[in-house]
């Protein structure tokens, strides 16, 4: 069910950006609240909403600014960037593509919702030694969300041109049954496919039209948009390191001094790049080597395919504007090997602008030719559940970093995943496969598969991004197996927690926010049964 | 993924590695100060180099103005952005006396150099974004004859 926010909600929602003009605005900072959520995606819009609805009084700080529903279209020259924060791994050139903006990264994923496989979640309890939180401990947070956000299982009824041939690859390639229906947040998606431009008819559910709405109707919640979060205050007492208080700036003005929001507790959630640059910006903050490291990319690439048959399925909206896009919604996923070589890919956004960059590798003449065909191409994004070799958030003149080198297995998995899909796309069909490589070699016919097997390459080569960056903070039995314990509170504090995707021991394998909000959930109402 | 972010993920990219490698060109990339949109010239630059990219009858049929479409995907950016983008048109400008000037953008891709082959990529997905994201682009589409 979609919930509006309404100008009563609205007005309890404010921009640092007013803190030197509004007295009301300067009012927020200076109230003492029972906690404060930083960050106003999958995790801190559900943790706020669990703590607001028990009647704590609650203040969340989003980096972001706040953007209207009525100023959401699917102009992609208005709306390209609008959402998104921009940060990449050092030296190398995969981007971590943060939702930057009310609502987090719900504004800008695919409304995707799936569950980990069992075998990551052994993986966790391996990795963790925690055994409590598992596929059944989180089932009632799962299927709580599922009711608010109207997660509902895609049905065959749904399935256009691309994702048919999603369907025929799997039996091209051998394995029809790890072909899974995927959940999506919205129980009448109009199939436009832009639902990274923030869902411009509104049928997304995303924490603006969700879990916020909700929070704000209790009348306990406040939010604080266009506010940086930089550090959390606080000092030892005799029963550990206590938080007291948030120091933050608006946004693009940290040169400012920083304005002190007192809590009771201070809850982080904004993901997993951003929640362990706040700690480790935290002066005195326990523990801070275990902080910020393993963090999981799980990366992306698009593989691009171009059929004699036209692959779009619906181009037109109610006003007439004429959006030609393909590719989405998915309604599988492929999961053929995501256990064994730990990649699986699913029918994606592809339009005009999105396609043109990709391919512009090509000599002007080709790619002019295959932006002509736009109708007949379509785009698979692969994704690889990643282990790192060297992965950490560090700080660079107060700014994070994620210091980064991938591992060999990732490249194979990599390569493995184009070798797969290419051969399975051609069994299908397709006249050319593109791979997501700086110079890609020419995949037209079963021969030049074995191109693919002589690859070379490192992610300075591939053309790779990540929007399931998770971990860095992971949950753990001690100190010496992770940042938090199985409550989400910092060893080392009495009153600092985590609630977003850091908490991940390892990478989920699935798309990840229906699990960072179970956790979070997890997390808030442990909060309110300690008391 | 959007396609700007794309580009400020490559641009990002190119800093970093400019300031870790050094090379013949490098002495000229230097870091301008940081504006808020593209300056005339810039401008001017950026329509020379999609003169370059897409067939002028393209150009001409539509009445798409590459540089002026860039300036409005800076808008809907935050302020950081618009410094990685304006930055970045500035550095390929300079770099382009090198690499045959408007065709900068071709001439970089055959580098030996990874920095500038980058380079040459990046400005071309920054150009070819600007103009196939602006809706008067779709008439050169051709229209399926079987909605699938």
């Amino acid at each position: 069910m979609i919930r509006k926010l309404t100008s009563k909600h609205r007005s309890h929602i404010f921009s640092a950006r007013d803190l030197d003009t509004s007295e009301k605005c300067r009012q927020v900072v200076q109230t003492y609240y029972d906690a404060c959520v930083i960050g106003s995606g999958p995790g801190g819009a559900i943790a706020a909403a669990t703590l607001t609805q028990a009647g704590l009084k609650v203040l969340l700080v989003e980096k972001g600014p706040f953007i209207p529903q009525e100023q959401i279209n699917f102009r992609v020259l208005d709306m390209s960037n609008r959402f998104g924060h921009v940060e990449t791994t050092s030296g190398y050139r995969t981007v971590l593509y943060q939702g930057s903006a009310l609502g987090g990264s719900s504004m800008i994923f695919g409304a995707v919702a799936m569950k980990p496989k069992q075998f990551v979640f052994d993986e966790w309890k391996e990795k963790s030694g925690i055994a409590e939180i598992n596929a059944e401990t989180l089932e009632p947070h799962y299927q709580h969300i599922a009711e608010v956000m109207s997660v509902t299982r895609q049905t065959k009824d749904l399935e256009n041109r691309p994702n048919a041939v999603v369907r025929e690859m799997a039996g091209a390639l051998g394995k029809p049954d790890d072909l899974v229906f995927v959940n999506r947040y919205t129980s009448a998606c109009a199939g436009i496919g832009l639902c990274n431009f923030g869902c411009g008819v509104d049928l997304k559910g995303n924490m603006s039209n969700s879990f916020l709405p909700l929070a704000l109707e209790t009348g306990n919640l406040t939010v604080l948009t266009d506010c940086e979060a930089r550090s959390v205050v606080g000092e030892d007492d005799k029963e550990g390191w206590t938080a007291s208080a948030l120091a933050v700036t608006p946004r693009d003005a940290s040169n400012r001094s920083a304005t002190l929001i007192k809590a009771r507790r201070i809850i982080v959630a904004a993901g997993a790049f951003f929640s362990s640059a706040v700690l480790l910006r935290s002066p005195k903050f326990p523990n801070r080597q275990a902080i910020g490291q393993k963090v999981y990319l799980q990366p992306h690439a698009q593989v691009f395919a171009l059929f004699d048959k036209p692959m779009t399925s619906r181009g037109t909206l109610e006003d007439g504007q004429y959006v030609p896009h393909n590719g989405v919604p998915a309604i599988y996923n492929f999961l053929g090997f995501l256990q064994e070589h730990h990649f699986w890919w699913l029918a994606s956004i592809l339009y005009p602008a999105s396609l043109a960059s990709f391919v512009s590798y090509l000599p002007p003449r080709d790619h002019f030719e295959i932006m002509r065909q736009f109708h007949h191409t379509m785009s698979l994004t692969v994704t690889v559940k990643d282990d790192p070799a060297k992965s950490r958030i560090v700080l660079k003149d107060g700014r994070a970093q994620l210091d980064f080198e991938e591992s060999k297995h990732d490249i194979e998995s990599f390569r493995r995943c184009f070798l797969m899909a290419a051969k399975g796309l051609l069994a299908v069909g397709a006249r050319r496969v593109f791979l997501p490589l700086l110079r890609p070699p020419v995949i037209e016919k079963p021969s030049d598969l074995g191109k693919i097997e002589k690859l070379k390459f490192t992610y300075n080569d591939l053309i790779s991004y990540s929007d399931h960056t998770s971990g860095g903070n992971q949950f753990g039995i001690d100190e010496r197996r992770g940042v938090t314990n199985a409550s989400g509170l910092v060893f080392g504090t009495t009153n600092v927690y985590v609630a977003d995707s850091s908490l991940f021991p390892t990478a989920p394998g699935v798309n990840p926010s229906w699990t960072i909000m179970a956790l979070a959930r997890h997390v808030a109402t442990g909060i309110l049964s300690r008391g | 993924m959007e396609p700007l972010e794309e580009i400020l993920q490559e641009i990002t990219s190119f800093e970093t590695q400019l300031s870790r490698r050094s090379f013949i060109g490098a002495a000229l990339l230097i870091a301008v100060a940081a504006d808020v949109s593209l300056g005339k010239d810039d401008k001017r630059f950026i329509d020379a180099v999609a003169a370059t990219l897409i067939p002028a009858t393209a150009l001409q049929s539509t009445g798409i103005n590459v540089g002026q479409n860039i300036d409005r995907l800076l808008q809907s950016g935050n302020a950081d952005h618009r410094r990685k983008v304006t930055r970045f048109v500035a550095w390929s400008q300079r770099a382009s006396i090198l690499y045959g000037g408007e065709k900068v953008a071709l001439n970089a891709r055959g580098s030996r150099f990874m920095l500038v082959r980058k380079m040459g990529r990046t400005l071309s997905s920054l150009c070819l974004i600007a103009f196939w994201a602006d809706e008067r682009a779709l008439t050169l589409i051709d229209v399926p004859e079987e909605s699938a």
